[in-house]
Order: C-alpha cells, then structure tokens, then sequence
C-alpha cells in the first residue's frame, strides 16, 4: 500500500538500434532493442520486497525511447550525505540489514544489482526504511547489451566488472547473433559486496569517496587494484584520496564498520563475502522470504490471499483511511492513465525529454545496401538516469470528489436499500455507453477495479456474482484473472505446471513451433519480444506434453497468445487457462485425425448460415463458397488468427460466458457484417476477400453474435462432439441423439428437439393455439395423416400441393402464413419419409426464408406424450 | 558457457547445468519422478537444490570472473585500452560530460521560428517578407539571365563575323582564342551575378533571421509583461513598417495544373492489426510539389494554403518529402530534372538551410567519397583471396559518383509543399528502356531504403514517381506503364508492410505521381488497376 510520501516515477533511456538491415538466424529480421527490453522488464515486475522500489510499467515512447515507471521516493543517501548528518553505529545497521536483505531477495530472484549507489538507495520519509531504485536495469537491458551507456556507476563499480563488460562484450560482438541465443548473465553478485563497501564507507565518512573528482579517476584507481599485490583495496582507495590520515577514520562508528567495510573491498572475488556472510557479521536477523501479495502472485496459486492482501502488521500502524491512498501501486498507475497522464508530456516539461525537430536530424546520404552516412548523434538520446516524481495531486482530488457509492461496492446485498439503489442507478447509466468509454472512464473504471478485486479475492465464493458483474464488463486491469475464474480455475496452477516435464516433445513437433511463434501476433511489443517467444514455447510445451491424445495442430499458437500476453508472468496461469479453454471450446479439435469433428462444426456452421441469412446462404451455396474454405482457422483459434488482440479480448470476455456454441454466432455475425460485400461477390472475390479480411466492427460483431444466440433454438446448433452434449441430451426421446453424418450434411437447415418445441411453445398448456405459438410450426404431412393427430397450434401444408417444379411457392396459404411469421422460426415436422421434410425445408430456404428448421425424428416422437391431439376440420385450409 | 556438476541427494546423483535456466520447483519434480521419491520429500528436495544452485553459480560466476580478470593481473592484457573502451562508454550518460554543448544556433532559430509563426498574425509579416525577398530574387536573377543572354548574342555575332570571313584572314589560332576569350567572359559575368545572388541571399537570410529573433524576444517580453500585470496591454517596442501589401491565403488558379489529374484511395495494410494508409495516384509535374507559386494581385499577395502548411509544418514530426531521379554525378549537369530543380531552388532564399550547392557539395565531400571508400574495402575484403582485385582503376573521379540505388538527401525551406528531397540515384537510361526490370532493381531497394528513412525521421508524407520515370517517352507504351505500375505497386505494398517493425512514426500518405504527358486513357486505367493491388476496405456503415 501506499504510505502518505509514496510515489509514481518516471524515468527514461534510449536502446540502441541495430545496424542496418541484419537478419538472425531464423532469417526474419532482428528484434528492436527496445523491444527485446519491454520483453524482458516484464519479469520485474513480480518483484515485490519492502526495500526495493516497484516497477510498475514500461512504455515505448518514439525511436526507441523507453519510460520505465517505478515506485519512487525523493530522498536518496546522496540527500544524506549532503546534509552532512552524523549517523550512529545502529542506524547504519539497520539500513545495512534492509540493503542485504534486498539484495538476497534479488539473488534469489536471479537478479543482479549491479548499480548500487548512493543515488539509487532511496529512503522513505521518517528515513527509516531504505528502498532500491533502477535495479532491474542490468536485467532489462539484457546485461547493457541492448543501450549504448553503461550500466553501473564507476565510482562504485568493483574492478572486475570493467574487465568483464570487456570481455563480455567482445564476446557478444564476435559471436554476432547475441538475439537468438541465451545469453548468460556475466555478472557476479559479490560485485555488488564491493559497492556496498564503499558505500559504508561513504557513510562513515560523511562525504563522497571520489569527493568531486572525475570519472576517469575511480574508473582507473578501481582497475589498477587489480594489479597490485593487496588483498584488500580500502588502503588504495584512502591514499589515492588522501582520506588515510582522516580524522574522520577514528570515529566510534568508522572503526566498527571498518573491518567489515576491508572485507567487502577485497580486490579478488572469491575472497569478498557472500551478502548473507556480511548480514551474520553486521548482527542481522536471518533473511526470510517477503510474503507475495499481489495478485499475480497469490491468486490461482494455492496461496488464499488474507482479506486484504495489501497490507501487513507494521502497515497497520499507519494505515490511512482515505480511499486513495490505500489502493495499490499499480491500481493508482493504472488510474493515474485514465485520468489523462501522459508520461511525455511529464518527462518533457522535467526537461529529461527534449526534442530537436525532425528535419535536423535527417541522414544525409544512404548507399544502396542502406548504410547510413550524414548522420549526427542527438545529444538528446545521451542517458540521464534522473527519474521523475509523477504528480497525483490531481487524482487524489478526483478521488476526493468522487461519490461514495463509487467507492464501496457491495457484495452482498441486504444491506442499505437506498445505497444499493443509488448503485444501481448509477450502473444504469454507464450501461449504456459503448464499452471503449467505459473502459476508459475513470469513476467507473475505479468502481469495478475495487468490486473485481473483491470479488477475485473471494473466489470462488462469489462466483455467481462474478459472472453477473463479467456480463456488464470486464475491467482490463484484471481481465487475466477474470477469465481464469470464468474457466473455473481452481488449486495450484504453479505446482501443476512445474510437475509437468516439458522435454519430451518430439523435434518435429518442436521445430513446427519455432517456426510458428515468430508469425504469432508479431506487431505487440510483448509477444514479438524473445522473452514472449521463450513464454509460449513454454505454455506450447506444456500443453503437448500434458495431453497425450492430443497434437500440436498450427494454430495452437494463435489460441496460447492472448493467454500468454495476460499472465506474461505466470506462465503456469496461462497453460492453466489454455487448457480449461480448449476441451471448453474446441473439444477434440486437436485430435490427430480431427476430420469428423471439424466437418460437423463446419456443416453446423453452414446451418446457422441459412438459418439466419439464407440469400447470404444461397448465394454462397451456388458459387460453391464453401465454410470448408475459410472457417477453418476462425474456429479452429477460435478467431484469435483473425483478429488483433485488443479485439480478440473483447469478443472473448463475452465468449467465455457463453456456451461451446458461441464461436458459431461469431462466425455468423462476422457474415452478417460482409453479408452486403458477399451478395456481390464472386467466387475469386469472395476468397481475396477472407484472405485479407476487411476491418470488422468488433462491438457491433459481439451485439450480433449475442442475438444471434439468443435467437437461435439451443437444439439447433447440436454437435455430436461438443463437449457440453450434456446440455442438449437428458436421455429422452425428446432430445437430440446423434444422427448420421450424411444426414447432417444433406440437409441445409439445423435441426430442432422436440423438447424446446414444447417448452417454448407451452405445448404442456392445453390452450395453446396458432396465435399464442413462438413459432411457425408446419406439418407437411399428408391431410389424411394431419386429421389422425397433430401438434395443437401445428398447421398442415401438405408437402406435395406446396412447391412447383421450379422449386416456387404455390400454396396461397404457406406464403401467408411465411410472411406472417417473418421472424419467428419455422419447424418443419415430417413423419418417417425424411426426404421430404429435408426437401421441404431445402425449399424453404431457397425461397430465402429465414429461421427455417426441422424436428430431429419427426412427429412420431410425440406419440407417447399424449400432447397430440385429433384436429378438428376448421384446422384444414 | 554452461558446464555440468553433480548433484547427490541421499544415495542418487545427477549431473545437472550450471547456470540453470529452469525453475527448481520443476527441477525437483523432474528428479522425484526420475528417482522414484515419495512426494512428501518434495521440500526437502527442494530446499537442498536451491542450496545447490546458489553455491554452484557462485562458484561458476567467480570462476568467470577469474577467467576475465586474469589477463590483467599477469599483464597480458594491457589497462589502457580497457580504460579508454571505458571513458568512451561513459561520454554516453549526461551525468559524466560536465561540457555539454550548449544549443546550436539552428536550434534556437527554429525554436524561435515555431513560436513566432504560431502567434497571432504574426505569419502575415513573415509571409510578405518572403514574398519581398523572393521578387527581390527574382528581378536580379533576370537582370542576370537577360545580361547573359545579350553577351551570347554578341558573342555569337562576334565569331559568326570572323568564322564566315571569306579569305581566311583570321588564322584557327585566332578563332580559338576568341572562343577562349568569349568562355571567360561569360563564366566572369556569371561569377559575378551568382556572387550577387548569392550575396543578396545572405543578406536577406540574415535579415530574415533578426527579424524572426527580434519578433520571438518581442513575444516574449509581451508575454511576460501580460503575466505580470495581468492586463492584456500590447506594448509593441517596435511597430511593423505599415505595408500596402496584404497577405491573403487563396487556393490558386486551377489553370495553372491543366493537366493535373487525381484520384486517392484508403488503403488498410496488416493481417490482424490493420493500419491506414493514404495513396493518391496523380498526373502532374514532380516538381510542381516544389515550385512556389505566390502571385501578385493589385495590393494583395496571393499565397497557396500549401505553402503556410509547409512553413507551420517545418519543425514538427510530420514532414512531406520528395523523390526525385538523379544521374550518378552529384554535381549539376544540364537537361535533366535535377537542373530544373537547382533552378527552382535558386529563384528564393532559403531562410533555414544552407543552399542547394552548399548541401550537394557537403554531401559529396562528407559522405560519398567515405561511403565509397567503405564500399572499395568492403569488396576488397570480400574477394581478398581472388588475386584479381580491380581497386587500381578507381580515379578519384569514380570516388565521387553514386550507384544506382543510393540516395541523398536535402532540406529545404523554401519549397511549396515540400521539406525534404530524396535524390534517388538511377541509371536513367536503362529504367526507361528495359521493359523487364525486376523487384530486384537497386532503384527499387533505394526506394525501400527512403521509405525505412521516412520511418525513422518523421517524414509522414511521400511523393514518388510511380513509373520510376519523370516523363514519357515513345518506348513506353501502354503494356509497359501497366507492367511497371504494377511491379512498383507491389513492392511498395510489400515496404509498406514492412514498415510497422521500421520505427514509430509511419508513413502514412504516399502520393504516386505520373509524368504529365501520360494519356487521360492510361491514366484512368491505372487509376482502376491501383485498387486491385491495395485492397480498398469496405465502406463504413453508419449506424444510428
């Protein structure tokens, strides 16, 4: 949580680019650094220690600039050591314990420090707590391979990094291909043993080392001890700045870090002590593991997060009540963007960005392999690691003003009525706004990111309410969890994850991967980044290693991506969700031989087509467009092939509510946006079309799709292979059963369970009649066999008298009665001669009648239910 | 870099990498399952692998560490260069270079420029300014032209006397001296009148430039005498001189684009994420982009609307740039585009930038002898092991010429509608004659390279020639205008694609221009086949 001089900060940097026009090994062009760095900073940002600063976010400004936002404090040891305080033995301590114990942490976590310094141990307000900034930039910038300028501060840099940045760097220059390979970090942590000890010293003493001596002096003094004959450099270093006689050195404080700080400033390596050796020598408690509290690394992890899991004993001492500051770090982030932030604009009225124009750095000439000549360096890309504080004045106020049904969603109703009806009111009147203003519209953002977070605190407690709430929206700053709940995610994904050996996977399988996941969504930042390739090899392997029956068919890749871009930390939340989502959705679609599976959808597909737009249907039909050439990968990603992710987001919020089906309406409701496109369309045209698909109005898509579904009889998208055929069957002769294949594909329309005729008919109600009936029910049988037994409010057009030759309508009374019920579905009931009931409805929809469908097994199904009555004449034409 | 160490765990052992890339908790699933181990030693197992690794990639770091260390301690490797690779790092970070240059006088002039044309009327004076010099320019430049014209005459009379002299009074030696003579005096005078323009230029360019300062300092102080007594007073120190002219922004006689014909097209690019773009097919002069087109009408000066676009637009992020086709020399030659554009170039002053001859010769000294001289070692080092390596007959003639498909690039000011010009090197000849060029072409690569240029510079609107050809000659019938549109066309589209990974700022409109002596027929017929390339998207449905 936030404590009153919390704050937001901003700092920025440049990567380098790459020379011109240089390929990897795969062939395809080398990532951006600033890419590769986006990529890899992500990992940061599971860091959570009370002495470090959190990395909250990174943007990508224009040519390769980057803002990394953090947690920042305005006090640094630097402000200390200029006040000139005189610091006790016990305050020296205690920061030396929290420093160590970061940096232990930061060990564990695999992270090297590299540029500690007494600008970058930062102190909170009472000065009592030390917190680390900029250490994730070692890591982030892939070992300073990806930026032109050094990272770590020479005056505290120990001897051997310089030779090792050397090497190192030489190494990566003649190995020339440092993208596609892992490159292993060339720092080692004891580096940071020495910086600490000057640092202690520094603090000894009061002032600076280097005192204001250029940079070319620690650099040269620090290497040279390398070739002296010392084991401990302290004595160099206060000769070299005449500190040795220093009155200073005598004091009670300096003599008791003295040996400690001789230790840490051991010229070799091996002879400096490891961090937790100088936490036992400078009388620190043992290092315990902080407890993870944000979401990311609680939820879904077997960990039950406490009620609130923000905060911890000693925060409750200085627990604040205003509703703002007790909203996390991110969650303020996040809000400070809604509330208009703009990084640039900060960092350009600080003056860390400033801009020359354009025309004056044009190039001057290019040869025609595109080397540049003519080109001057921008000072303005030269690196300043000053961060700058982000203003939430603004936002506290907003918060302020803002009213307090806002502020305090309820769970659980019962309580205030007019609260409540306050909430709904308000609810009311966001409801209506299209989603893009809702996502973006601060009040209401704040309120469903506090309900959310409840919500997901308690899960699985509330999940009803979940869904409700998911219905309206889901707010983006939680929708990777969101959705992990909607595909009812439960236990220990990590420990499930990690059990799962992941290096048998055949090489062919292994290679098709590699080759996929550069062509997988390659304009986001994340997943283009080497560090998103590696995630979904990962969450790739996973899954194929864990379903045995199962194959990796391409496309596989499309459907991991949005997981993966939304748990890009938790890899094991992404495979978690992959693989509730598949048997969901795309049950047996991975099979090897995924034939019968396929054809039925597509064939259901085509059904729905002429069930909601039979022209579209008959036009396709008669220029042999066939789904066969183009649905394939829509249903087979699940549309994640075919859209950009921001889209493919919205329309799976609401997939994931809906049923196996779903993916159908999409299908149907992306036709209905082509539909006036198709009708003119031919055949050549028709496939240049779908090969580049014209932008689709993804809302409008999701509207579509929702009626679409809504209006389409449940029984009608019936798939033999659906994996919840459990809603379609009860096991009654009522219900839909399998039927053969060839039947399936000779008919046109979908078929319809005489069950939903009766619930939606009130068939069970003795006065049901034409007039009350939802739909158009059609008994094609012969009038003789009508007059035996009917379904009340059914009507009887013989299937001869009803069709010409060339297929038009004659029967007076069918026309009428069609352009009746225009809109409501038509069944078709035939008895055991099911040729003529598919030939009937086959007409119908070739006379472009929509909603048309048949009854699955006829009237004969009705016999034993006793709702068949004996019509009356007056029922006859 | 890895190596292998063994791990013992009660009585089984494994070998395992250092540095390990792979979480423990897997690690120690993996190993459970290996060894056959009940799952309650699962902590155990773990606590002792974590403990494991951290040791292990200790000792592995330090031993790197050794590794590198080691040559500097025993003096194989010297300190100095170490130390110098280093100071050279650390003149990237601001803190460490304590003499920062202080802001060029160039930065400051646009500085000043941006905020002096973007306040109140102040575009007007600088407009009529313009419009002053340019016809001050423009009166000398044809007092030049008529003084050069009148000598030719003369001279002509001069040598036709002694050339049609019957008896062959005057011996060869005499005529050649006379053709002699009559070079020297011609090139004198327009030494002389270039050194006029070009003096005058300097004059007005400095004029100009005090102007623009005085009105910035002007704005400033009014600002801050407004801030600080808070009433709107406008204490102008130094009031314009009144002028009879005023400045009005029309849109110009059609007459003058009688040929000029357009039709634009909304393309989307991008399997998932689509992007827009911008096309327009035009048939018009390339050089119609530049020439200014002010005119005088009784007291009012007639500015295109382009041309204050193009002033306000100078310093931003959205730039407009040219193509043009140059030869292989970057010096002047005559009867091509490139004169006509150096004649443009000349008729006004350029405010911001050097002139045209300056940034040519700058080009050609700082960059192109370097880039060939690259080029030469490059090939050198390429075929070192063939003994018939040709560096010898490099003239330093042949240092100073482009290859097909380099490009260089000026700025300019003083422009109608556009800022940065793209010389693109071709071999003019053979692009014209042969029909079958492919999209393999260096010109088409040099035409990739300026749209990678125009990515990374800002420059968001292009001008090319679509047929890679400023005019129509009789080889190039119909079949081979639709030939070569479509093999532009397409490699175009493929660029365009590309340029979502090239940087930030897009390219966003490009502007195809066709020769103007291209047939209305041809022109409609290439105007229908633009679409069949760049899919149009449908039109959009509103819905309400």
């Amino acid at each position: 949580m936030l404590v009153n001089n919390d704050h937001l900060g901003v700092n920025t940097f440049v990567a380098s680019s790459h020379a011109n026009d240089q390929c990897g090994a795969n062939g395809l062009p080398l990532t951006p650094n600033s890419i590769i760095i986006i990529g890899r900073f992500q990992y940061l940002k599971t860091i959570e220690h009370p002495n470090l600063c959190r990395y909250i976010d990174i943007r990508k400004g224009t040519h390769e600039r980057l803002l990394v936002i953090s947690e920042h404090y305005e006090r640094s040891f630097e402000s200390l050591i200029n006040e000139n305080q005189l610091l006790s033995v016990e305050q020296i301590q205690q920061w030396s314990h929290q420093i160590l114990y970061s940096l232990i942490y930061l060990q564990e976590k695999q992270l090297h420090a590299r540029n500690l310094s007494l600008k970058n141990i930062r102190l909170t307000q009472s000065d009592q707590i030390v917190k680390i900034q900029n250490y994730g930039l070692w890591h982030m910038t892939q070992y300073a391979t990806c930026v032109s300028f050094p990272v770590g501060d020479p005056f505290y840099l120990a001897p051997e990094c310089f030779a090792l940045d050397f090497t190192f760097k030489n190494l990566i220059t003649a190995g020339n291909g440092h993208h596609e390979i892992e490159i292993n970090d060339p720092a080692n942590a004891k580096s940071c043993v020495w910086s600490f000890g000057i640092i202690l010293l520094e603090l000894c003493l009061g002032q600076r080392l280097y005192g204001k001596q250029p940079v070319a002096v620690p650099m040269s003094t620090s290497v040279r001890c390398l070739k002296l004959n010392v084991r401990s450099a302290l004595d160099i270093l206060l000769r070299q700045n005449t500190l040795d006689q220093d009155e200073r050195l005598k004091r009670t404080t300096t003599q008791f870090f003295l040996p400690i700080i001789r230790k840490c400033l051991n010229v070799q390596v091996r002879d400096r002590p490891t961090f937790v050796e100088l936490l036992t020598e400078l009388g620190g408690k043992p290092y315990i593991s902080p407890i993870p509290r944000s979401f990311q690394l609680t939820l879904f992890d077997g960990v039950i997060p406490v009620l609130d899991h923000n905060l911890d004993l000693i925060d409750f001492k200085n627990l604040d009540t205003s509703p703002f500051r007790c909203r996390t770090i991110d969650q303020i982030y996040y809000l400070w963007k809604l509330a208009g932030g703009d990084l640039i604009a900060v960092l350009k009225n600080a003056g860390l960005i400033k801009i020359s124009p354009s025309i004056s750095k044009v190039s001057k000439f290019v040869t025609d392999r595109g080397d540049v000549y003519g080109l001057q360096r921008d000072v303005n890309t030269l690196f300043d690691d000053t961060s700058f504080q982000l203003s939430l004045q603004e936002l506290e106020n907003r918060f302020n003003e803002m009213p307090i049904e806002m502020l305090h969603p309820l769970l659980e109703g019962g309580g205030d009525s007019e609260f409540e009806k306050r909430q709904e009111e308000l609810d009311k009147i966001i409801e209506r706004q299209p989603l893009a203003v809702r996502e973006n519209d601060f009040e209401y953002q704040f309120h469903r990111l506090i309900l959310f977070e409840r919500l997901l605190a308690s899960y699985p407690y509330q999940k009803e309410r979940l869904y409700t709430e998911a219905r309206k929206d889901i707010p983006p700053i939680y929708r990777a969890f969101v959705w992990a709940a909607l595909l009812e995610i439960s236990g220990n994904v990590n420990d499930v994850y990690n059990r799962i050996n992941k290096d048998n996977i055949a090489p062919t399988v292994i290679r098709q991967i590699e080759v996929d996941i550069p062509r997988c969504h390659q304009y986001d930042e994340l997943l283009s980044s080497p560090e998103g390739h590696r995630k979904m090899k990962n969450v790739l392997k996973g899954w194929i290693a864990s379903h045995s029956n199962l194959v990796y068919w391409q496309g596989l890749d499309s459907l991991c991506a949005p997981f993966v871009y939304l748990n890009f930390n938790n890899e094991a939340l992404a495979y978690a969700s992959l693989t509730a989502f598949i048997p969901k959705y795309l049950n047996n679609f991975f099979l090897k031989d995924n034939s019968l599976i396929i054809n039925e959808y597509l064939v259901v597909f085509s059904h729905l087509i002429a069930f909601h737009h039979p022209d579209l249907s008959n036009r396709l039909e008669t220029i042999g467009f066939i789904p066969d050439l183009y649905a394939i990968p829509w249903f087979l990603t699940v549309f994640a092939h075919v859209f950009p992710l921001n889209k493919i987001f919205h329309l799976w919020d609401m997939l994931l509510l809906g049923g196996s089906s779903f993916p159908l309406c999409i299908g149907v409701a992306i036709l209905t946006q082509l539909r006036l496109l198709l009708l003119k369309a031919d055949f050549n045209e028709c496939i240049l079309l779908f090969s580049e698909l014209p932008e689709i109005d993804i809302e409008r898509c999701i509207r579509d799709s929702i009626d679409i579904f809504a209006t389409t009889p449940r029984s009608c998208t019936y798939r033999e292979h659906a994996s919840d055929i459990t809603n379609y069957q009860i096991n009654n002769d009522l219900d839909m059963d399998p039927f053969p294949f060839s039947d399936l594909k000779s008919e046109r329309c979908p078929r319809i369970s005489a069950n939903e005729i009766i619930e939606l008919n009130d068939l069970r109600v003795q006065t049901t009649s034409l007039k009350t009936s939802k739909h158009l029910l059609i008994d094609i049988r012969s009038a003789d066999e009508y007059m035996k037994a009917a379904l009340p409010s059914s009507v009887n057009v013989s299937y001869d008298k009803a069709f010409d030759n060339q297929i038009r309508i004659v029967d007076n009374r069918l026309q009428q009665l069609l352009e009746k019920h225009r809109s409501s579905v038509k069944v078709v009931i035939g008895n055991k001669n099911h040729k003529q009931t598919v030939d009937f409805t086959n007409n119908l929809i070739a006379n472009n009648h929509s909603r048309v469908c048949l009854l699955h097994k006829g009237i004969d199904v009705f016999k034993t239910t006793g709702m068949l009555y004996v019509p009356t004449p007056s029922d006859l034409p | 870099m890895g190596k292998q160490v063994l791990f013992t765990y009660s009585n089984h052992t494994v070998l395992l990498e250092i540095p390990n890339t792979t979480c423990i908790n897997e690690h120690a699933y993996r190993l459970l399952d290996q060894w056959q181990l009940p799952v309650f030693l699962f902590p155990k197992l773990q606590e002792a692998l974590r403990l494991f690794f951290n040791e292990q990639i200790q000792i592995v770091a330090d031993e790197t560490t050794q590794l590198a260390v080691q040559p500097l301690i025993e003096g194989q490797c010297e300190i100095q260069p170490l130390l110098d690779h280093w100071f050279n790092l650390v003149q990237e970070c601001k803190t460490y270079i304590h003499h920062l240059e202080r802001p060029s006088d160039e930065h400051i002039f646009s500085n000043a420029f941006q905020n002096v044309l973007h306040t109140g009327n102040n575009y007007e004076m600088l407009l009529q300014l313009e419009y002053i010099y340019q016809n001050e320019i423009e009166v000398l430049l044809k007092q030049r032209d008529k003084e050069i014209q009148e000598l030719d005459k003369e001279h002509h009379r001069e040598m036709h006397d002694v050339v049609n002299e019957p008896t062959n009074k005057y011996p060869d030696v005499y005529v050649r001296n006379l053709a002699q003579k009559h070079m020297e005096e011609k090139q004198s005078l327009e030494a002389k009148w270039n050194s006029n323009v070009s003096s005058a230029k300097d004059r007005q360019k400095q004029q100009f430039k005090e102007r623009v300062m005085q009105l910035h300092e002007e704005s400033l102080v009014s600002n801050s005498l407004q801030n600080s007594n808070g009433s709107k007073m406008h204490a102008r120190i130094s009031a314009a001189p009144p002028s009879p002219l005023s400045v009005v922004i029309a849109v110009p006689d059609t007459t003058l684009h009688e040929r000029r014909l357009e039709t634009s097209y909304t393309v989307q690019l991008g399997a998932q994420l689509k992007s827009m773009y911008n096309l327009r097919l035009i048939r018009c002069d390339a050089l119609d982009y530049c020439r200014l087109r002010t005119q005088k009408k009784e007291n009012k000066i007639l500015f295109e609307p382009q041309r204050l676009q193009t002033l306000m637009s100078l310093y931003t992020s959205s730039l407009c740039g040219l193509i043009l086709l140059v030869p292989k020399r970057i010096r002047l030659s005559t009867g091509d585009i490139k004169e006509e554009f150096a004649s443009v170039c000349e008729r006004s002053t350029d405010f911001h930038f050097p002139s045209l001859e300056q940034q040519m010769s700058s080009i050609e000294e700082d960059c192109v002898k370097k880039a060939n001289s690259d080029r030469l070692n490059a090939s050198v080092s390429l075929d070192s092991n063939s003994i018939a390596s040709k560096h010898s007959d490099t003239s330093s003639e042949e240092s100073n010429l482009c290859s097909v498909g380099d490009f260089y690039v000026t700025r300019h000011s003083n422009l109608s509608e556009v800022h940065v010009v793209y010389h693109l090197v071709v071999n003019d000849s053979s692009l014209r004659s042969s029909t079958e060029i492919t999209s393999r072409h260096p010109a088409l690569f040099g035409l990739r390279n300026i749209l990678k240029e125009c990515c990374k510079h800002d420059i968001t609107t292009l001008t090319l020639p679509l047929l890679l050809t400023h005019d129509m000659t009789e080889e190039m019938t119909i079949p081979w205008v639709m030939k070569r549109t479509e093999l532009v066309l397409k490699c175009l589209k493929g660029f365009m694609m590309e340029m979502g990974t090239w940087g930030t700022n897009r390219c966003s409109t490009i502007q195809l221009v066709v020769p103007k002596n291209l047939l209305d027929q041809t022109f409609f017929q290439l105007a229908d086949h633009v679409p069949t390339i760049f899919r149009e998207p449908r039109t959009v449905t509103l819905q309400f």
